[in-house]
């Protein structure tokens, strides 16, 4: 068996103290996995995302990350711990060049700059070319690679992503998700809260349904691709299709 | 004995004043949330405009109109309801502290006119002999002083009741709605924009009120009589009181001058001449631990509850 | 005569470039207008004085008026007042900042400290003026019909020079850069394992030391009173937002900028409303182009 990278326990986060977004939800992210998080808007997917970086306040619950228990702790802490987050919406400094932008991810981590840079234009050569331009000039496509570029530049063991394909071409889309996929494999395990459910859950190894701040359902994804009350709940599909 | 009547009555006259300035930023900063950094700015066009019609008409001088005293005040509020609106309209549409600062940048503006146009204020030496309500009235200074002891307390009282009438209002209503609620004022949009130009007048006029009402006291009006200091002070009163509450700008005043006039009374008793400045820097130095302390020590911030769903959603988003 | 008002100008801007950076780290970085910045120059320069005091005036340089004395003094005064900076933080804006107050709430704790701070120099040094030196200087003819003081010069070539040890402290270093990152956006910044309390320390302490050079420069030109940085600041604020906050090219050119219209207009007004000009400026600016020059709209 896989080791257990990330553990959530019944936690309960939200902005405001006493009223909570997310209400005792549990999960878990085991090495070399992709997990995706799926439900309706409003579900609280991103919210748990943010409490587990530390952005939102977590009331109640245990998340224990390799092995050790973090709750609580801020988001320098946590990122120091092999953790990364990858936010939907201003997940880049367009104010810095893209290089700029690498470095300034790999802030927590002091040694060996250019070899990290290095694997960084290696698995982007988009990002390369571009290296030295500032990060306002990039495509949506490009953006959302330097996001998660950013994201590894700290060697995180688990990486959190919120809504990774939002608002991109189908085709960048495909690349986004197999660009995680590869993630995975490379020992990077993957979180993710997608809006794009069918197309995240074929990618993951399994999936967790959110519903109004609880878990809803949870499995291999293969399973939850075929449950057909799920289907036209959160896939999109017409019953009977 | 009359000594300390005279000095009680000069004491409670001030109060009254600075109560009115305290009202008007209360309701720009307590009711509006507007912050006004430039009190004494408002305070001053209200003193010259009241001095610069209501002097006896003089050759080398602009204004000095010979009005009678109540057309003075008139003007005198007018004067800073003009400026206000000026300063509104460029600045009111900008985010908080672009106004401290623009609010700032108007009171020093108006400072350097005091000082410099000559032949409209006086320079420096300011403008003397200017007519004081009712003076003719009264033999002795003490039958004035306590006269308009009366008057500042008669319209002390119509202001504070006039507010109370006005932030209960539907208008009044809506201002408190706009404060308290950011996305309210995004619905609201332009209208926000003026509701808030609004209040920010009518505190701007009863800041001229006050202006005026000071000088008619005094019978002299001089650019030092408008320091920054005084926006300082009065920013105290507004926040020891309790802002968002008339009656809190009323205790405020009061508290504040008492703090002032006492340490400066006990700075003149202690030192020497020589360290005069050293004494006044001392009292000033009062008025800043209150502005900071108070800030500090407040459970509730400067703006009552923060709004903490709004900053965390733009945080976050 | 147009010549000389536009050298007077560049030099007066310079000094006011190095004190609007300061305010435009604050704007950005620490998201508020701080109004105690100014009685950080006033402190500034009253440190180094001391520091002259102590160590004599010694025998000036060539054709300036100070000795080594003052470069020392300039060195401590910055180290000190980045302190003074960190201080001021510490014991007021950080309690603010755990509580999760609103801006406006930072910039009035920022008037009360200035009004302390500027006050407590009265206290100690009395409200009357001091100066560096009482050597007198000759003015040179650096161009044609330009004189300038061997003083300016300094104060010229020391402000460009910082400027460009600021750029690449920003461009280069990772705290620079981490600054950067937290003027664009405080919350990404925090994900990328930014620690921001010790980003907010490091840009106190950097700008109390500009705020210093600023303070000495203003002493040198020529004079120290207690109302020194006051008297400047609402040119400072003026220069950051024209500028465009969060630029440090930006701040410079609106340092700049402020600088020749308070001398340029010394050619058509009066000297007595020589400091409302940055005030025009700063009303052009919020009303035509609030971003500033170099400023992204927000």
């Amino acid at each position: 068996m896989s080791d257990v990278l990330l553990e959530v326990q019944d936690v309960v986060a939200g902005y405001v103290p006493g009223l909570p977004i997310v209400h005792g939800v549990s999960l878990e992210v085991s090495a070399r996995e992709v997990v995706s998080i799926i439900g309706p808007n409003g579900a609280g997917k991103s919210t748990l995302l943010k409490a587990l970086i530390g952005m939102v306040p977590v009331a109640a619950g245990r998340v224990t990350l390799l092995g050790g228990d973090v709750t609580g702790l801020p988001s320098h802490a946590l990122v120091m711990r092999g953790l990364a987050f990858v936010p939907q919406t201003g997940n880049i400094f367009s104010t810095l060049t893209v290089q700029e932008n690498l470095i300034v991810g790999g802030h927590t981590i002091a040694t060996r700059l250019a070899d990290r840079l290095g694997r960084a234009f290696d698995a982007f050569p988009d990002l390369a070319s571009k290296r030295r331009q500032k990060a306002s000039v990039l495509s949506g496509g490009q953006r959302q690679m330097l996001a998660i570029a950013r994201a590894l530049m700290t060697d995180p063991r688990v990486v959190l992503l919120d809504e990774p394909t939002a608002g991109l071409a189908p085709k960048v889309v495909a690349e986004v998700f197999a660009d995680l996929r590869r993630l995975a494999e490379l020992d990077v395990a993957v979180l993710m809260v997608e809006q794009n459910a069918k197309a995240a859950l074929r990618v993951s190894d399994r999936g967790y349904v959110l519903v109004e701040g609880r878990n809803r359902h949870a499995g291999e994804a293969a399973a939850l691709l075929a449950d057909p009350a799920l289907g036209a709940a959160f896939l999109g599909q017409r019953p009977g299709a | 004995m009359i000594g300390v009547l005279s000095y009680a009555v000069f004491f409670a006259s001030i109060v009254l004043i600075l109560a009115v300035l305290a009202l008007g930023l209360n309701l720009q900063w307590g009711y509006t949330g507007l912050f006004n950094a430039g009190v004494a700015g408002f305070y001053a066009v209200g003193g010259y405009a009241y001095a610069i019609t209501t002097a006896a008409p003089k050759p080398d001088m602009i204004g000095h109109l010979g009005w009678h005293w109540s057309f003075g005040i008139l003007a005198a509020m007018a004067a800073s309801a003009l400026a206000a609106w000026i300063v509104g309209l460029a600045t009111i549409r900008l985010r908080d502290d672009y106004l401290a600062i623009t609010t700032f940048g108007i009171a020093t503006t108006i400072q350097l006119v005091t000082l410099n146009w000559e032949s409209l204020t006086g320079g420096p030496n300011g403008l003397a002999a200017v007519p004081r309500p009712m003076a003719e009235a009264f033999a002795s200074p003490l039958g004035f002083n306590l006269f308009y002891l009366a008057l500042l307390a008669a319209i002390v009282l119509i202001v504070y009741v006039a507010l109370e009438r006005i932030v209960r209002s539907p208008w009044g209503r809506v201002l408190k709605a706009i404060r308290e609620d950011e996305t309210a004022a995004i619905a609201l949009g332009k209208s926000a924009v003026r509701f808030r130009l609004e209040a920010f007048v009518i505190g701007s006029v009863l800041m001229g009120l006050a202006g005026a009402l000071y000088v008619g006291f005094i019978g002299f009006v001089s650019p030092f009589d408008f320091l920054p200091i005084v926006t300082f002070q009065v920013w105290a009163m507004v926040i020891v009181g309790g802002s968002g509450n008339n009656r809190g700008a009323l205790l405020g005043a009061l508290i504040v001058w008492g703090i002032w006039s006492l340490s400066g009374i006990a700075v003149a008793k202690s030192l020497p001449p020589h360290l005069a400045a050293q004494g006044g820097a001392m009292q000033v130095i009062l008025i800043g631990l209150l502005l900071v302390l108070s800030l500090l020590w407040r459970p509730r911030g400067l703006i009552g509850e923060e709004p903490m769903v709004s900053h965390h959603a733009a945080e976050s988003a | 005569m147009l010549a000389q008002s536009i050298a007077d100008g560049i030099l007066t801007g310079a000094t006011i470039a190095l004190g609007a950076i300061g305010i435009s780290l604050g704007l950005q970085i620490l998201r508020f207008a701080n109004f105690a910045h100014s009685e950080l120059i006033t402190w500034g320069a009253y440190l180094a004085l001391v520091f002259v005091w102590f160590a004599g005036a010694g025998v000036s340089i060539g054709p300036f008026s100070f000795g080594w004395q003052l470069i020392a003094a300039l060195v401590l005064s910055a180290a000190l007042t980045g302190v003074l900076a960190l201080l001021v933080d510490v014991l007021i804006f950080r309690r603010l900042r755990a509580r999760g107050a609103h801006s406006l709430s930072f910039v009035f704790a920022s008037f009360g400290a200035a009004l302390i701070m500027r006050h407590v120099v009265v206290l100690i040094w009395g409200h009357g003026t001091h100066y560096y030196s009482h050597e007198l200087q000759m003015a040179v003819e650096v161009l044609p019909g330009v004189r300038m003081l061997p003083d300016q010069v300094f104060v010229l070539g020391l402000a460009i020079a910082v400027v460009l040890a600021l750029h690449l402290f920003l461009t280069r270093s990772r705290t620079g850069m981490a600054m950067r990152a937290m003027a664009e956006s405080p919350a990404l910044a925090r994900v990328c394992g930014i620690e921001i309390e010790r980003v907010i320390r490091w840009t106190w302490i950097l700008s109390g030391a500009l705020a210093a050079l600023a303070g000495v420069f203003l002493g040198l030109q020529p004079q120290l009173h207690p109302e020194m940085g006051f008297s400047v600041l609402l040119a400072l604020f003026a220069a950051a937002i024209l500028g465009g906050v969060g630029s440090l090219i930006g701040a410079v050119v609106g340092g700049l900028l402020v600088g020749l219209a308070e001398n340029l207009s010394l050619l058509v007004v009066g000297a007595g409303y020589k400091t409302a000009m940055p005030f025009l400026l700063l009303l052009l600016v919020l009303f035509f182009r609030p971003q500033g020059i170099f400023g992204q709209k927000r």
